[in-house]
C-alpha cells in the first residue's frame, strides 16, 4: 500500500527479519528465469525462432536432431481455448445458482464442495478421464458428431482410441470450473451493498438485475478466464494421460495431440540421450513462464481492477 | 368509498406496515399517505428505521432473507406485495444515502438504462430527449453535457449524487424515495438536491417521500412529516402543524436537536 505507515524504529528489526522470506521467493522467480533461459539457450541458438514454428521431432543421439515445439503450443492453446469455452457459461451458471438462486444452507454446501474440488490432486482428474470421459466421449458424443457434421474442420478426422485435444479440453474445463468460480464468486459476493441496491431499483426483471451485477464484475470475469487459461495451459500429469501425446499437426479436435507441459513429463526421461533434446524442452518451459506470466499478469490486474471499480462509489 | 379520481391521486398508502429483521421488530404498524405532488419527510433519529421503511415500500427487503414484511404498500393504488416487485418498481425513483451510480457505465447510459429496461422509450431520439430532460432537471446538464459519454468516476461525490437524482427522474416516477440524499454531500449540492425535489413535486406533480435525520431539512421541504423513534410512529401530520404545536414531548426535544 502506498499509504502504509512506516513502522517505529525499535520494530524496524523485526521488520529486517523478515525481509529474506520474502526475497526468497521474488528470487525463486527470477532464478526460474534465467536458469531457463540459460539452459534452453543452446537449443535457440542451434534452432533460432524456428523452434516455436515448426513441427518436426527428430531426436538423434549422434547429432543435435530436429526439433520443432509448433504442434505442442498449438495443442497447448487448443486445449485450454477449449476449457475456456466450456468453462465460462458452466461457471456463470454455477455462480449464479449458488449466489442467487439456492438457500444459505444448500449455497454453503455447494460452494464448499467446489472449493474443495478447486483444491483435489488433478492427478485423479486424469485417472476418472481415462476410465470414463474418453470412452464415453468417444462411444457417444464423437463418432456421433463426426457422423452429422464432419464438414466442419474441426470435426472433420474418425475418431480413434478417443484420446484427443478435445478429452483434454474438456478434462482440463472439469479442472478450471471450479478455480474461476471461487475467483468470479469472490467479486460477485463482495458487490457494495449499495450498487446492488440501484441494480434491483433499476431492474425490469430478476434476470436483468443479475445481468447489472454481472456486468459489474466483467473485468473480473475477464481476469478470472485469464487464469483459468493459464491454469489449463500448464496443468500436465492429467493432460499426458488423456491427450494422445501425438505430433500429429491437425485442425481437428478428435485427433491426439501434444501440450508443452505434456510434452516435457513424457520426453524428460529420455532427454539424457539425445544432445539437445533436454534444451528443447526447457526452451518449452520458458515459453510456458512468459505465456503464464503475462496471462496471470493481466488476470490479476483485471481482477483488481473489477475491485476498485466497485470500490469506486 | 374511495372515487377514482382519488385512487390517482393517492400515490402511495402504507396501512399497519410491520417489518422484522430477524428476530427483531424494525417498524410497527405504520400508516400513512403521500398524494401527488405533496412531499412528506420521514424523519427521526438514526436507528428508528427510516431506511427500512423506504426498503419496504420498494421491495428492496426481499433481497434480505431475514427481513419479514406485514402489511400493506400501495403504488397507485396496485398493492406492491402482490404484484411483480419489478414491475411495482417501475412507477418509483429511488436516490440513495450515498452516490451509487452505476461505476461501470457511461453517463449517458447510467441514466438511459433503466427507461430503456422498462421500456419507457419507443426510439433512439426519444431516449436522448429523456436523458436531457433528466440531466437539466437535475440541474447537472451544464456539467455534464459534453462527457456524457465518461464514466462517473469523474464526477464529485455532489454530482454523482445529482445524477442518480437524474437516473430516478428519467424513469418519469409516479412516486420518488429519496434516503437521506443529502447527508454524504456538501451544503451547496444539498441545496440544489432540495430544490429539484420540490420543483418536481410541483411541476411533474410527483409524490415526493424523503427521509432526513435533520428537522431543518424536513421543514424546508416537505407538506407533511412523520415522526419515527424506534420504529414507531410518534407524530404525523402536516409540516407546519407539527413544527409550531407538537404534541409529542419526543417530537418536541428532536426538532431542539436534543435526540
Amino acid at each position: 500500500m502506498d499509504n502504509s505507515v512506516p513502522p517505529p524504529r525499535e520494530d524496524k528489526i523485526f521488520l529486517y527479519s523478515l525481509l529474506p522470506f520474502a526475497s526468497v521467493i521474488i528470487a525463486a522467480l527470477i532464478l526460474l528465469g534465467i536458469i531457463l533461459l540459460d539452459t534452453s539457450l543452446p537449443a535457440l541458438k542451434e534452432y533460432g525462432i524456428g523452434l516455436f514454428m515448426r513441427n518436426v521431432w527428430k531426436p538423434r543421439e549422434d547429432g543435435p536432431g530436429e526439433y520443432g515445439l509448433l504442434a505442442p503450443i498449438i495443442g497447448t492453446l487448443e486445449t485450454a481455448i477449449i476449457a475456456v469455452i466450456i468453462a465460462l457459461p458452466m461457471s456463470l451458471s454455477l455462480l449464479i445458482l449458488t449466489e442467487e438462486m439456492m438457500p444459505n444452507k444448500w449455497r454453503d454446501l455447494v460452494s464448499t464442495l467446489i472449493d474443495v474440488m478447486a483444491g483435489l490432486p488433478t492427478i485423479l482428474y486424469g485417472l476418472w478421464g481415462i476410465e470414463v470421459l474418453i470412452p464415453f466421449l468417444r462411444d457417444h458424443f464423437m463418432s456421433f458428431l463426426h457422423e452429422k457434421i464432419g464438414f466442419i474442420p474441426l470435426l472433420s478426422c474418425q475418431p480413434l482410441s478417443g484420446s484427443s485435444i478435445l478429452a483434454a479440453g474438456m478434462l482440463l474445463s472439469i479442472m478450471i470450473i471450479p478455480f474461476i468460480y471461487v475467483i468470479i464468486r469472490e467479486s460477485y459476493s463482495t458487490i457494495p451493498q449499495s450498487l446492488v441496491e440501484a441494480a434491483i431499483a433499476y431492474s425490469s426483471g430478476w434476470r436483468h438485475y443479475v445481468k447489472f451485477k454481472i456486468g459489474l464484475i466483467k473485468p473480473a470475469l475477464l481476469g478470472g478466464l485469464l487464469l483459468g487459461f493459464g491454469r489449463a495451459a500448464g496443468e500436465t500429469v492429467a493432460v499426458a494421460l488423456v491427450i494422445g501425446n501425438s505430433f500429429h499437426l491437425s485442425s481437428c479436435i478428435f485427433a491426439p495431440g501434444y501440450t508443452i507441459s505434456s510434452l516435457i513429463a513424457n520426453q524428460f526421461a529420455n532427454s539424457m540421450y539425445y544432445p539437445l533434446m533436454s534444451s528443447v524442452l526447457f526452451a518449452g518451459g520458458l515459453f510456458l513462464l512468459s505465456t503464464g506470466l503475462a496471462l496471470n499478469y493481466a488476470g490479476v490486474k483485471l481482477i483488481r481492477r473489477s475491485r476498485k471499480l466497485c470500490q469506486a462509489v | 368509498m374511495t372515487s377514482t379520481s382519488l385512487e390517482l391521486e393517492r400515490a402511495l398508502e402504507v396501512k399497519g406496515l410491520n417489518v422484522w429483521l430477524g428476530e427483531k421488530q424494525i417498524l410497527h404498524n405504520i400508516t400513512f399517505k403521500v398524494n401527488r405532488g405533496e412531499i412528506l419527510a420521514i424523519m427521526g433519529p438514526s436507528g428508528s428505521g427510516k431506511s427500512t421503511l423506504l426498503r419496504a415500500i420498494s421491495r428492496l427487503l426481499d433481497h434480505r432473507t431475514d427481513a419479514r414484511v406485514r402489511g400493506e404498500v400501495l403504488i397507485n393504488g396496485i398493492n406492491v406485495y402482490t404484484t411483480n416487485p419489478y414491475k411495482a418498481r417501475k412507477y418509483i425513483g429511488i436516490v440513495f444515502q450515498n452516490p451509487n451510480p452505476f461505476p461501470h457505465m457511461t453517463i449517458y447510459d447510467n441514466i438511459a438504462v433503466g427507461p430503456k429496461l422498462h421500456k419507457l422509450v419507443r426510439s433512439k431520439t426519444e431516449l436522448d430527449n429523456l436523458v436531457r430532460w433528466a440531466l437539466k432537471s437535475a440541474m447537472l446538464w451544464d456539467d455534464v453535457k459534453e462527457k456524457l459519454n465518461s464514466y462517473p468516476a469523474e464526477l464529485s461525490g455532489g454530482q454523482q449524487q445529482r445524477l442518480c437524482l437524474a437516473r430516478a427522474l428519467a424513469m418519469r416516477p409516479k412516486l420518488l424515495l429519496l434516503d437521506e440524499p443529502t447527508a454524504n454531500i456538501d451544503p451547496v449540492n444539498a441545496k440544489k438536491i432540495e430544490n429539484i425535489v420540490k420543483k418536481m413535486s410541483r411541476e411533474e406533480s410527483v409524490a415526493v417521500v424523503i427521509v432526513t435525520h435533520t428537522p431543518a431539512q424536513a421543514m424546508r421541504i416537505s407538506d407533511k412529516v412523520l415522526f419515527l423513534f424506534n420504529g414507531k410512529t410518534i407524530e404525523y401530520g402536516p409540516t407546519q402543524v407539527v413544527a409550531s404545536n407538537p404534541d409529542h414531548d419526543l417530537t418536541q426535544s428532536f426538532l431542539r436537536g436534543e435526540i
